[in-house]
C-alpha cells in the first residue's frame, strides 16, 4: 500500500483513507508494539501489570504519538483544506471587487446619462427660445402661471397670454405691469366677469410684460352697476353656464352662443325661453340651425334670466349644467304632450312641484295622461314616477318637490304603449 | 534504579537507522525499535513511540512502503519495507555520516594534538 504518491505539478494527493480507518490503523499499530513490548517483559519475569506499566513507560506518552501521526497522514489535506480556503477568499474578493467595479460603472452611467437627457432638454428649451421673441410672465389666479415665451410672428394679446395660462372661470381682475423707461408701470387693467369679456383684453403682449391675475371675491353680479343680470345657456356648446348680461349691451343669443364658445356640433336645435309677466316661460326661439348666423330673426336681444338650450337634434341635451350664480336654483326640463314643453326655472326659495308644473305649462292636451319623471342619480337617469293620470286632482297625493334638472315627460293616452313595466 | 543518561540522539539519526535497519529486510515498528537497540549494544535507547512518527513520516516521502501482515506471534502487524528511493536515500545519509564523523573526528583529535604540543613547549 503506498500512502507517498502525489500528483504532479508539486499537488500532493490528499491521502485516500477516511479519517476513521486512518485512527484504526494507527491504534491497531500502537497497540500491537505495546502488546510485544508487554509480553517482553513478562517473559523477564515481570508481572503482567509491572509489565504493562513499564512498555507504556518505554513507549512514551501515545495520545501524542498518535495526534501526531494521524496529523502526518492528513497533512496533504489540511493543506489543501487551506489552499481552498485561501481560493475561495480570492475569489469572493474578486467578486466583490467586480460587483464594485460594476455599480460603479452603473452608477457613472447613469450619472452620465441623466447629464445627456438634461442638455437635450436644455437644447430643446433653447432651440425653442430661438423661435419666439420675448418673455411674459402670468401670476396669480389661473391654472398655470409661469413664464410664456411671446411668439415670432403674429399677434400675442393679453387675452392670449390668459387663454395660454388656463383663465379661472370665476370673475378676476387682470392687470398687465409693463416697463416703461425703466420702470414698471401699470399698463391695462380690465374686471372679467365671465370669460367670453376676455375679447377685451387686446393688449399686444411685448418682452419683459407681467401679468398679475387677482379673483374677485364676494362678485354681486345684482349689485354691479356694469350688469343688468345673468342669461343661461345650457346644452351642446362648448361653456355652458351663466353669462352676465352687459348694462346698455345688446346681446343676441347668436353672441351668447359664440361667446360660450360656440356650437359644439351641428345642426342643433336651439331654444330660448322666457319667463313672462304671469311667471310662465314662453318659448321665444325654437329653430334648427347649422350655424348660428342661421338664427336670422330668431337672433334676438336676450333680457335676464333667458335661458338658451342646444340640443342635438335627436334630442339629446347633452352637458346639462346648473347655473352657479342667477335668480333661480335650476332647470326643469318639460316635453310631451303639454301646452307649454320646455325649460322651466326652479324658483330660489318656493318650491315647484310636479302638479304645479304641469299646470304651469298649461296642462295635458289629454283629459287622461302618462306622467314620467326622469332624475339623474350618480349619472344614472332614474324613473322617479311613472303612472297613468286621469286627472290632474290624482296627483294631489302623490306631487312631490322637482329638484334641478329633472325632465318631465307627457304622453297623450292614445300614444300610450303597452305598460308592460308596470 | 542508579543508571546512566542514554546519550540523546543527534537530529535526523533516527531516520538514517531506520533506513539501515529495514536494508537487511522488511520489518514491524516493534522489530525496528528492537533491532536498533540490539545493534547499538543497549546504548541508544530510543523513545519507543517517537519511531512511529518518523517511519510515517519516511513512507509518506516515498522511502517505505507499508503493508499488514502476521507477524511471527501470529498478529496483524504492519511492515515497512525499503523502496528504491528510500536506498537512494540510506546511501546519500551513510555517506553525508561518515563525512560529518570523520570531520568530527579530525576535529577532536585536532585539539588534543594541540594541547600535547602546548605541555611539550612548556
Amino acid at each position: 500500500m503506498n500512502e507517498s504518491a502525489s500528483l504532479g505539478f508539486g499537488l500532493p494527493r490528499s491521502d485516500p483513507r477516511d479519517d476513521q480507518q486512518i485512527d484504526a490503523e494507527i491504534d491497531d499499530e500502537l497497540t500491537f508494539h505495546i502488546d510485544q513490548a508487554t509480553r517482553e517483559l513478562v517473559e523477564a519475569g515481570q508481572s503482567d501489570d509491572d509489565a504493562k506499566v513499564n512498555a507504556l513507560a518505554r513507549f512514551g506518552d501515545v495520545n501524542k504519538i498518535k495526534a501526531q501521526c494521524k496529523r502526518i497522514a492528513l497533512e496533504e489535506r489540511i493543506m489543501l483544506q487551506r489552499i481552498n480556503l485561501v481560493l475561495m477568499i480570492v475569489v469572493l474578493l474578486g467578486v466583490a471587487f467586480v460587483s464594485v467595479q460594476m455599480y460603479v460603472t452603473q452608477r457613472h452611467n447613469t450619472l452620465a446619462l441623466q447629464a445627456i437627457v438634461a442638455d437635450l432638454a436644455d437644447m430643446k428649451v433653447a432651440a425653442a427660445q430661438a423661435d419666439r421673441d420675448g418673455k411674459v410672465t402670468i401670476v396669480g389666479a389661473v391654472s398655470r402661471p409661469g413664464i410664456y415665451p411671446i411668439p415670432k410672428t403674429g399677434d400675442y394679446t393679453l387675452a392670449d397670454v390668459l387663454v395660454d395660462a388656463g383663465p379661472s372661470d370665476r370673475a378676476f381682475e387682470v392687470k398687465l405691469f409693463r416697463r416703461v423707461n425703466g420702470e414698471r408701470t401699470l399698463f391695462a387693467q380690465e374686471t372679467i366677469s365671465m370669460l367670453h369679456e376676455m375679447d377685451r383684453l387686446k393688449e399686444q403682449i411685448v418682452d419683459g410684460d407681467r401679468v398679475v391675475v387677482a379673483p374677485v371675491l364676494n362678485y354681486q353680479p345684482a349689485q354691479s352697476t356694469s350688469h343688468m343680470g345673468f342669461v343661461y345657456v345650457d346644452g351642446s356648446i362648448l361653456r355652458p353656464g351663466a353669462y352676465a348680461l352687459q348694462a346698455g349691451g345688446n346681446m343676441t343669443v347668436s353672441m351668447l352662443i359664440k361667446g360660450a364658445g360656440g356650437l359644439k356640433q351641428s345642426p342643433v336645435h336651439v331654444q330660448v325661453t322666457r319667463l313672462d309677466k304671469a311667471g310662465n316661460f314662453q318659448t321665444i326661439v325654437d329653430s334648427l340651425i347649422n350655424d348660428v348666423s342661421d338664427l336670422n330673426q330668431s337672433d334676438v336681444l336676450l333680457q335676464p334670466d333667458d335661458h338658451v338650450i342646444v340640443t342635438t337634434v335627436d334630442g339629446e341635451i347633452a352637458d346639462m349644467k346648473v347655473p352657479a350664480k342667477g335668480s333661480s336654483r335650476g332647470f326643469i326640463y318639460l316635453d310631451g304632450d303639454v301646452q307649454r314643453p320646455g325649460v322651466y326655472a326652479l324658483p330660489q326659495v318656493a318650491r315647484l312641484t310636479l302638479s304645479r308644473l304641469v299646470v304651469s305649462a298649461g296642462g295635458s292636451d289629454t283629459a287622461a295622461f302618462h306622467l314620467r319623471v326622469i332624475r339623474t342619480v350618480d349619472r344614472k337617469p332614474d324613473k322617479v314616477f311613472d303612472r297613468l293620470v286621469d286627472d290632474l286632482g290624482d296627483l294631489a297625493e302623490d306631487d312631490f318637490d322637482l329638484e334641478p334638472n329633472d325632465l318631465v315627460v307627457v304622453a297623450a293616452t292614445k300614444d300610450l304603449p303597452t305598460n308592460s313595466d308596470e | 534504579m542508579a543508571r546512566n543518561k542514554p546519550p540523546e540522539l543527534l537530529p535526523g539519526t533516527l531516520d538514517l537507522m531506520i533506513l539501515k535497519t529495514l536494508a537487511v529486510g522488511p520489518n514491524h515498528g516493534y522489530g525496528i525499535a528492537r533491532r536498533i537497540k540490539q545493534t547499538s549494544g543497549d546504548v541508544l535507547h530510543v523513545e519507543e513511540g517517537s519511531l512511529y512518527p518518523a517511519l510515517h513520516r519516511l513512507a509518506k516521502r516515498g522511502c517505505l512502503d507499508s503493508e499488514w501482515r502476521s507477524s511471527e506471534s501470529n498478529r496483524r502487524a504492519k511492515y515497512y519495507r525499503l523502496t528504491r528511493k528510500g536506498r537512494t536515500k540510506l546511501k546519500a545519509q551513510t555517506r553525508n555520516w561518515s563525512q560529518l564523523t570523520t570531520a568530527i573526528d579530525k576535529v577532536l583529535s585536532a585539539r588534543t594534538a594541540e594541547k600535547a604540543a602546548t605541555k611539550g613547549w612548556a
